[in-house]
Formats: C-alpha cells, structure tokens, sequence
C-alpha cells in the first residue's frame, strides 16, 4: 500500500545539546539534572513518534456496496494498533465524494473526521451512515491520519488511498416522480410473441409433408401411428429484452437541452430491466453515453440472472449526460449482433425523425421495438411508428409536469 | 524405438504448417490438448483457420472428423444421435449424431439453447450419450474443439461459467502478422492444399504410446506446489468475483505436463507452468462488474497472479 | 470539566509553582538576604495557592458560563497581593533600608499580581500545548539562573527540576491530545458548576497549603523518612547521572579539543588547587547542614514527580477519550500484534533479507544447489542481478544469456540445477563437473585480471 507520509514539527535538539555542555561545563545538579531531563525528553519523542504510525492497520469497507440513490450505507474503519506502544492521539479523516454525505450533517460534508486515542495491542472499529445523494459510482477516499509523539512535539501524517467504492443506482422512476403511471404494463407489451417456431416449446405432431426437416420426425409417434408424423412447435415467446437506452435530449446529439429528461430515461429504464429481469428475461443493454469513470461507452451483454442484471444496473448508474454518438448510428451499428428474436426497448428523452427512421429499420431486421419517450412525440412521427408495428408510448408530459 | 512427444510434435508442426502458417504454438497446444484427454475452447473472430486446424490435425493424427455448427434451433438428437424408427425390422435403431467422431468441432457454440449446449458438454464429460435409455460410448480419443466469437460480439447464450470450467484451454489464434497473411496467400495461389490430402503421420498406436509418455512426466513437489499456489492467488484478488476452481489446477498440472513432454523433457519446469497458465486459467476467472467496466481482462489479471507468485528455487532449495 | 482538563489544570499548577518558586527565590536572594528560604516548603505553598485560586476564579465565572469572560475578583485580587507583599517582607532579610523595603514590597508585589494573572489564565481554561511548553521552559530556565545565584537553596533544585520536567511533560502530553481530540471545545461549552474532579484539585491545593504551613512537624517526619530511604535513592541518582557523567567528560574534552585550535580565544583552565579546594568546602558545608541528600519537602517533590511519571504513562495505558462524528460508534477488543523487541527493531533502518546459502551436505545434488547459488551471486555482482522472485530459473538465465559473453556458459549450471530442484533427480558426475567448469569460466576473468596485474 503507498504511504505518503509526513512528518510535523521537532525537538528542540539542540537546546538538548547545549544543555548537556552547560551541564558538563558547569557541573551544577540542577543543570545536569534539566540536560538528562532534555536527553530523556528527546529519547521520548523520537521513539514514540517514529513509532507512532507504525504498525497500525487501517481498513475501510461499505456495506451494501450497490444500493439505490437515496439510501444509507454503513462506512466501517477498523484501526488496529499492532504494537504494545499506546496513542496518546489517533486523527482520522476521511475524504467523501460528492455523491454520498453523512447522515446526521455537520460542518464538513465532504469529510468524516474522528480521533481516538488506542491502546497498545488494540482494535478499534467505528462505524458511521452515510447517504447516497444521487446515482454514480463514488469512490470514498482517501483516509488521512495523523498521530504524534507522547510529548506532543511532532505529528506523523499518513494518507492511505482507498479502493472502495459504492454504485447508487437510479432511483426508481415511482419514486422519483408519483405522476408518472406504472411501467408495468409497458414492460409487459416489451414481450410479445415471437416470429419463429421455438423448438423448446413441443406442441404437438402433424403429418409428415414433402419437405419437412427430417429431423423433425417425431419418431415413436410416427412408430405409434405407422406414418411419418413432423413435430410442431409453439412460436418463440421472446424472451430477450435489448434496452437502447438514448442520452442526447436533442436532435444534435453533442447538445444536453434537458439533463432532468435524461436522468428520467435513466431511472425509467432501470426499473424496466428489473422487471423484466424478475420475470425470467435475458435483459442487455447498449447506450449511446459515456460511462462516468472510464470515459468509454458501456455495454451490458444479454444474460439472465443476478450478474447481468447487476452490470446493466451498474452501467446505468454510472452513465452521464453526454452523447458520444447519435443514438440512430450506434442502434443501427448493433443491427447484426443482435439475439434475434430479441425485443429492443428504446428509451429516449425525445424522438425525431432518424431515431424513429432507426427502429422501423430495426423492427424490419425481425425485432420486436417498443419506443419509449420522456418527451411527448409528434403526431406525425407516432402515426408512421404504429403503421410500421412499432409501438410508442409516452414516459410522462414533461409540459404538462412542469405547467402543474 | 517407440515415438517421443517432442518428436511427435515436431512432425506434427511440419506438416500441418504447410497449409497453416504461423500457428505453430496453436498446433502444439492442440496436440498437447489431446494428448492428455482434454477439449479446447477456441474463441476468435471468423476466418482465422479453426476448421482448416482442426481437419488438419485430425488428418494428420488418422482421426475421424465431424463438424458441427450450432443455431438456435439445434436440438440435443442433432447432437447425441436419435433412435430412428425402421418399418422393416419394426424396431428402434440408434443413428449416431456427429459426436461419433475423434476430433469434433463445434462452431458457434454460443448460438446454441442452453440445453443443446448442456447435452455436448455432458458428453464431453463422460465420453458417452445416452439415448432412449441406451449408452453408447464415444470412440477414443475424443476430443472437442469448440468456437466462439468473442465477447464484444454478443452470442445467443453464452457459456456459464460451470461449463466453460470443463474445457482444458481457451485459446485465440488471433489475425496473422503481415508476412503470414503474405504467405497464406502464396500458399494458396500456387496450389490449394486441402487439410483432407495431409497423410496421417502416425497410428493410434502410436497416439496411445504418446499419451502414455505424457502421463508419465514427472512432476516434483515444488512446481506442484508452485500450481497450487497460482490457482489459489486467482481467488480474492480484486476486481475478481470468481477464482479458478480446483479443476483449474488440475488442468494446469497436466497441460504443463504436456508441454513439457513436447520440449522433450521428462520432468516439469515453473517454465511449463507459466506459459500454459493464461491459456488455462483466464476462462476460469470472472470480473466482477468494475473491473470489466475498467477494461481489465482476465488475461491480464493472470498475468498479474504469475508476477506476484513466486517461483520456488534456490532460496527453498536452501531452507529445505 | 472533563478529568484531563482538570489533570492539566494540576499539571500546569505544579510548573507554575515551580516557576514562582524560582522566581521569589531570585528575587529574595538578589534583596539582602540573610539566609536561604526552603524551596521545597515554596513550592508546596505555592502550588496549593494556585489551585485554591484556579477553583476560586472558576466558580467566580459568570452567569453565562463563558470561561473567558472570567474576571479577577477584586477580593482576590487584594488577598493575593497583600499576602505576596506581606511574605516577601518575613522572608529573613538582613537590612532595614528603604530602597531595599521597597524593592522587596514591589518585587513580591508584582510577583502576586503575575502569580493570579497566571491562575486567571489557567482558570480559564487555557489548555494549548504551546502554553505548556513556554511556561515548562521559563521554570526550568529560572532554575537554572537560580543554580549560580548565592543564597539559593542548591541543594532542592534537582529536585524543583525534576518536578518542573516531568509536570511539562505531563502537561505537554494532555495538552497536545486534547487539541488533537478537541475536547476543549467540547470543554467550553460545558456550563455546569463545579464538578467533583475541581473539587478534588481544591482539596488537594488546601492540603498542598497546609502541609507547607506545618512544615516543621512535616520536615521532622519527612527527615525521618529521608534517612531510611537516602542510601538507595542516593544511589539510584548516582546510577542514573552517571552516564551523564562520562558524557559530560567527554564533551568537556571534545570542546577543550575544539578551542585549543583557536589560540586567540580564551582557554578553559582546568581547576586550580584553589578551586577545588573551594568546591570541597562548599560541599562539606552542604553535607553539615543537608546530612542526607534526600530530605523534607525534597522527598515529597521526588515522590510527586515520580507519581506525575506513572501517571503519564498509566494515562497513555487507560487513554478513553474519544471525538467521533454524530451517530457514530467506536468499539475497542484486544487484538494480537508485535512484541517490544519488534517494536523497537523497527526504528532501526531495515535491512535487506539476508540470504541464506544452502548447506554442502557432500551429495551431487548439493554441489549443484551450491553452485547455483554461486552463479547467482556472480550475476549479482556483474550488475545482472539476483533471480527475481517470479523469475524461474531459466528466465532469469536468458536475462543473463542477454549480457553477452561469457554468460552462455552458465548453461549447464542452469539445466544441471533445474534437473536437481524440479526434477528431484541425482546429476550424473559428468553434469556436476560440468557445472563446476561453467562457474569456474565464469569467476576466471576476475582472476584472469589479477593475473594480468602482476604479469611482467
């Protein structure tokens, strides 16, 4: 672990040593008596101050470490003191991000200090609630501490960076805004049936025709009946959900008109992927965003159970407001990897025209594609998404919202 | 005088470098693969020479060779075989499905179901299908080579993790370097050489005599320990949410038993250990979503492990 | 008020005393004296005074519980002085004139009027490690001036010394933690009256004043006392000044070193007959009438001094206090760690891990291991450098194949040792004389260039 350290403050060491000559030259008891008193003093505070951080431990862990904006997690630092030495003074302080602030409030919001005084051969851990503020990554730290001789004439300071770090994911779309009508039943349309025959869902048999697969004799039936009898299969109920989730709130993507419009596509489409991922779904997701620490764009790979849900919600939470590309070329990019069969949820602040030219050529490539928009959509544009079996619902009227 | 590994391997090399450039520590690691009963996972981009390599090996090896390319509506029969009812004898007769083969290769074997992708990794597990209640062993040798796209491509059903632990290495044969690419397209402009018309280089005898040899080098207690020591640094690392299994030590114990048989020596270096352990291990290892999202890769986290692990040498060697 | 506040309160009470002592104890001596005043019995007086005068000043804060808007209360004020003034004039002092009258009635004057102004201050609650500090440094400074001046009581000062140095080393302790702890603060806001902790600093200063005002009954019983423990603690002082001693010797022969180069400063004479004999008269006299080193209030400074060290290093073992965010909690268990020995061994700069060579136990396999060993150390020397530890050896082989000629040749070392380690085989003689051939290659070009030195 590095340890930039510092060191505070000295001994007077060199009225130490003229007391020794004054008490070598005089003889006086009293002088001798002060110099052994300044020599003992020294001792004192060399040893204990360049032992006064040695062997102490520090350990700094969150739990949970993902929960949702809003919520309270518990910070624990556990200081060990492995040496017999005690501390007449231990300071801790600990470095916030913006993101997450102390429960009970104080001065400081973006620091928790505490100061303590540990034994020889002793553990200590504090426990303290912090608040996650709002959606992100936040990465707590660095841990400074100080401590000093037993004299009180030098300080001995330690940073220790930290590798720990807490996801707040969105806060779900109810909560944020109580207007806004249950996604439910949007989350439902996002499943419909699918275009080809699923062979896992066994229907029944028919008669064999000229032309069927030969593999799909069902042979023991065929046994049973004497004639060649061809299995039947119920159509695939997709059960891949894509989210396309669009950050730019405007037609040129590199302009952010309505940050607010994007946090609600954000939230709005956490809580799809939980649904869907609750109701036994492989859920993925592609962005046009940049993710907040890495700078890339993130992307979730289509999987069922906790991990991909919990990288789809990880990338959500850690997603900016910032565009790197137009949501129509990176949808469309994705044109030949996508799972076919695969539902796409496009998630968008607004729709204009390319966006809306993007998911009717989407919904030609076999895929079923539901747009979901914050803002309201235009007429025109909504008329010619449902003449091409794309289906468009509004998230909630941001006008409406604003005028109430 | 029976045939050595490193010869073996040599031959091997020569041959199927005619038709395959440049992969010549692809061939050996294949070899090495079958020669200690286990199955390669090969993930890469399409058009980089896995059906040539793997026809080519079998060519050369006088081993049948099936190929199997997985879609979404591959069914389990399409690969274990099916009871096909005969009018005439008016009884069930087993049609064996493509695993009926030495080498199989497996394309695309993300794009098949869940429970398609279950029935080949159970029989390459137990080296036999079950049909209609029968059992019906599959020939030996039996080795699998399965393809991938890589991760940035999404596949229809990925591997989990339970599944991927039961090929012996995952390796990329990734894009040749210029020069290659020059000279795969002379070797294909002048004749085409189709890895059918490779001779076999020797029998399954020999093939047999060879796993034997592989089986009997030695490995002392210090590099065992060593890959004890390598498996377990995989676990609680950070930015890992799941470290190699002790199946993984056992994989890499005996793939560096093989390479050290095809370097000709009849005892195991660190030196084995190390060059197979990201071939080994790295599809073992799953990063939890931060590390994944700040561009880590498991190969770079076995590296990490390989550089913090020490080789045990003259300082034990000394205390002991 | 928190204990360590009030701790310090006595703390820095004992260094004032200390300090005050010196001070009448000087200004007595530079006024006529007739004979020297017992410092020991002073230093008592005074360190009960203070803490009567803190309590006082304390409980005199006013209504809004604002230690600094505490006053000097006039009665005090009067007191104090007066009695100051009054002391300063009982003193035994040898002449009735009026300048000297004056000079004494002044000098105790101001000396009360500095002493409350001092106890203001403490009572107030000041508790800042730089405070501690100037006021430890102007005791002991005052000791020392009072070591050259006649008609000081010499033979208390180690003993005043001792007392000033540990109560600032006390003080300086408490003082910095609380800063650090912030317990002032907290301290501050405390607006309750009294408090059992200030009530037992005023007991102890009631007692403090009457043990001094009782003083020949309580110099009798000390004496007694003192001569018991005189042989063992003279002793003990002898033990513990001793290597000050020899330090003192040597220093003192260091400088005359030093001066002796520069002729044109004034040389240290040693000691002249006369002097010495003056200094033996001085000390017989101070035998005569102090018969035992150790005695009266000398003996209860000692004994507190030595109580204010167990308690510094008793607070440190019991420390409790704790300033935690609003919410928080700090829970404390034993936990296992180093032993003293490690402690210490880690103020000593650290030493590379020393290697250990492997043992020669006469087999091929050891030979090999040994000139493994060897060829690792020639590397080492040739700048390659030693194996690293996630280097096999073959690795670390090429490193060296790398440096050019003649590391080639340390091949059969290499493969020798690796067939010994990881193989776990016997080496044939042929290989094991290879091996040796290799490194003797190897270490020749040093011998080669030795040669060549002394070839004609």
């Amino acid at each position: 672990m590095a340890r930039p350290r510092l060191r505070a403050g000295a001994y007077p060491s060199g009225v130490a040593v003229i007391l020794v000559v004054a008490a070598a030259i005089t003889r006086q008891p009293a002088i001798v008596t002060i110099a052994a008193g300044a020599l003992v003093a020294w001792l004192v505070v060399e040893v204990t101050g360049r032992l006064a951080l040695a062997a102490v431990e520090v350990e700094v862990s969150v739990a949970p470490e993902r929960l949702v904006a809003g919520e309270e997690l518990d910070v624990r630092i556990v200081v060990t003191n492995r040496k017999p030495l005690p501390l007449p003074w231990l300071d801790l302080s600990l470095s916030l991000p913006d993101g997450l602030e102390p429960i009970a409030g104080g001065p400081q919001r973006q620091t928790v200090g505490a100061g303590f005084a540990p034994r020889g051969h002793e553990r200590a851990t504090l426990v303290f609630r912090l608040r996650a503020r709002e959606r992100g990554a936040h990465a707590i730290g660095p841990l400074r501490l100080r401590a000093g001789d037993w004299l009180g004439f030098t300080s001995d300071d330690r940073t220790v960076p930290l590798d720990v770090s807490v996801v707040a994911y969105p806060v779900p779309l109810s909560v944020r805004d109580r207007r806004v009508a249950s996604l439910r039943p949007l989350a439902e349309t996002a499943a419909r049936r699918g275009l080809i025959p699923d062979p896992l869902r066994f229907r029944g048999v028919r008669e064999h025709r000229r032309g069927d697969p030969r593999k799909e004799i069902h042979w023991k039936a065929s046994a049973r009946l004497r004639s060649l009898q061809t299995k039947v299969y119920e159509p695939a109920a997709s059960l891949d959900a894509i989210f396309l989730v669009n950050v730019a709130s405007y037609e040129q993507f590199w302009v952010q008109a309505d940050p607010e419009a994007v946090e609600i596509v954000i939230s709005a489409t956490a809580e799809l992927i939980r649904m869907a991922a609750d109701g036994g779904r492989q859920v993925g997701l592609v962005t046009n965003g940049l993710d907040n620490v890495t700078h890339q764009r993130p992307r979730s790979a289509l999987g069922r159970g906790p991990r991909p849900l919990r990288r789809s919600l990880d990338v959500l939470a850690r997603l900016g407001p910032y565009a790197a590309a137009s949501p129509e070329a990176v949808f469309l990019r994705e044109r030949g990897r996508l799972a076919s069969g695969a539902t796409l949820v496009i998630v968008t602040p607004v729709v204009p025209v390319r966006l809306a030219d993007a998911a009717i050529a989407l919904r030609h490539a076999h895929h079923r594609v539901l747009v979901l928009s914050v803002a309201p959509v235009s007429e025109a544009i909504e008329a010619r998404l449902r003449s091409q079996d794309v289906a468009c619902e509004t998230l909630l009227s941001v006008q409406a919202a604003r005028l109430a | 005088m029976p045939l050595a590994v490193r010869d073996a391997a040599a031959q091997l090399v020569a041959q199927v470098s005619r038709i395959m450039v440049g992969k010549a520590s692809a061939i050996e690691q294949l070899l090495g693969a079958l020669l200690v009963d286990g199955h390669v996972l090969v993930d890469d981009v399409p058009g980089v020479g896995k059906t040539t390599l793997a026809r080519a090996l079998a060519s050369s090896l006088d081993l049948d060779f099936h190929r199997v390319q997985c879609t979404p509506d591959l069914v389990p029969s399409d690969i274990t075989g099916v009871s096909i009812f005969d009018v005439r004898t008016q009884a069930f007769e087993y049609r064996a499905g493509p695993l009926s083969a030495n080498v199989v290769l497996v394309d695309e074997i993300n794009r098949a179901t869940p429970r398609a992708q279950a029935s080949l990794l159970e029989a390459m597990q137990e080296r036999q299908v079950t049909v209609d209640d029968e059992t019906h062993p599959l020939p030996d040798p039996f080795f699998v080579i399965a393809t991938q796209n890589p991760v940035e491509l999404e596949g229809t059903f990925p591997l989990p993790e339970a599944q991927l632990d039961r090929f012996l290495l995952l390796l990329n044969l990734g894009y040749p370097s210029a020069d290659e690419e020059d000279a795969i397209l002379q070797l294909h402009g002048a004749a085409n050489v189709a890895p059918g018309t490779l001779k076999p280089l020797f029998g399954r005898d020999a093939l047999g005599q060879l796993r034997e040899q592989v089986r009997a080098v030695r490995v002392g207690d210090a590099v065992r320990r060593y890959v004890v020591d390598l498996v377990r640094a995989t676990r609680g690392l950070q930015g890992v949410e799941l470290g190699a299994s002790p199946r993984a030590a056992i994989a890499l114990f005996r793939a560096a038993q093989a390479h050290a048989a095809i370097r000709g020596r009849d005892f195991v270096l660190p030196d084995d250990v190390k060059s197979q352990a990201v071939a080994v291990l790295r599809h073992r290892l799953f990063l939890d979503s931060d590390a994944q999202m700040r561009g880590r890769t498991t190969a770079s986290v076995v590296g990490e492990v390989l550089a913090r692990t020490p080789v045990p040498a003259e300082r034990e060697a000394a205390a002991s | 008020m928190p204990r360590s506040l009030v701790a310090l309160l006595v703390a820095r009470a004992a260094i004032e005393a200390v300090f005050f002592t010196g001070f009448v104890a000087l200004l007595h001596a530079v006024s006529a004296p007739k004979e020297a005043i017992g410092l020991g019995q002073t230093t008592v007086l005074l360190f009960g005074c203070e803490l009567i005068a803190i309590a006082i000043l304390r409980e005199a804060r006013p209504e809004n519980g604002n230690l600094r808007d505490t006053h000097q209360p006039t009665a005090l004020a009067v007191v104090v002085i007066g009695a100051a003034v009054i002391g300063g004039l009982l003193l035994p002092w040898r002449s009735s004139d009026l300048p000297v009258l004056l000079m004494r009635a002044i000098g105790f004057g101001i000396i009360g009027e500095v002493f409350l102004w001092r106890a203001l201050s403490l009572a107030r609650g000041s508790s800042r490690w730089s405070q501690v500090r100037s006021s430890g440094t102007l005791a002991v400074i005052v000791i020392a001036i009072a070591a050259f001046v006649p008609f000081v009581d010499h033979g208390a000062l180690p003993f005043l010394a001792l007392a000033a140095l540990l109560a600032t080393g006390v003080g300086l302790s408490l003082a910095r933690s609380i800063e650090e702890l912030d317990l002032a603060r907290a301290e501050g806001r405390d607006t309750a009256r009294g408090g059992s902790a200030l009530g037992t600093a005023f007991a102890l200063g009631v007692l403090a004043v009457v043990a001094a005002a009782f003083a020949p009954s309580l110099q009798s019983l000390l004496a007694s006392t003192g001569e018991a423990l005189a042989p063992f603690l003279a002793q003990a002082l002898f033990y513990a000044l001793l290597p000050l001693g020899y330090l003192a010797a040597y220093l003192v022969e260091f400088l005359r070193g030093i001066v002796g180069r520069f002729p044109r400063l004034p040389q240290p004479q040693p000691l002249s007959p006369a002097d010495l004999e003056r200094d033996e008269e001085i000390r017989r006299a101070m035998l005569e009438t102090r018969p035992v080193i150790v005695i009266g209030f000398e003996l209860l400074i000692a004994a507190v001094a030595i109580a204010m060290a167990i308690i510094l290093v008793e607070r440190m073992r019991r420390e409790r206090r704790e300033e935690l965010p609003p919410g928080a909690s700090l829970e404390r268990e034993r936990t296992a760690g180093m032993g003293v020995r490690d402690m210490l061994a880690g103020l000593l700069p650290r030493r590379a891990p020393k290697r250990r060579r492997p043992a020669d136990d006469g087999t091929p396999a050891g030979a090999v291991r040994l000139l493994y060993w060897r060829l690792l150390e020639l590397a080492e020397r040739a700048g390659i450098g030693w194996r690293a530890d996630d280097e096999t050896p073959a690795e670390h082989a090429e490193r060296m194949y790398r440096a050019g000629e003649p590391w080639p040749a340390a091949a059969p070392v290499v493969r020798a040792f690796e067939l010994v380690r990881y193989g776990e085989l016997t080496p044939s003689t042929a290989q094991v004389d290879a091996a040796r051939a290799s490194v003797r290659m190897l270490e020749a070009p040093k011998r080669d260039s030795r040669g060549s030195e002394q070839a004609p």
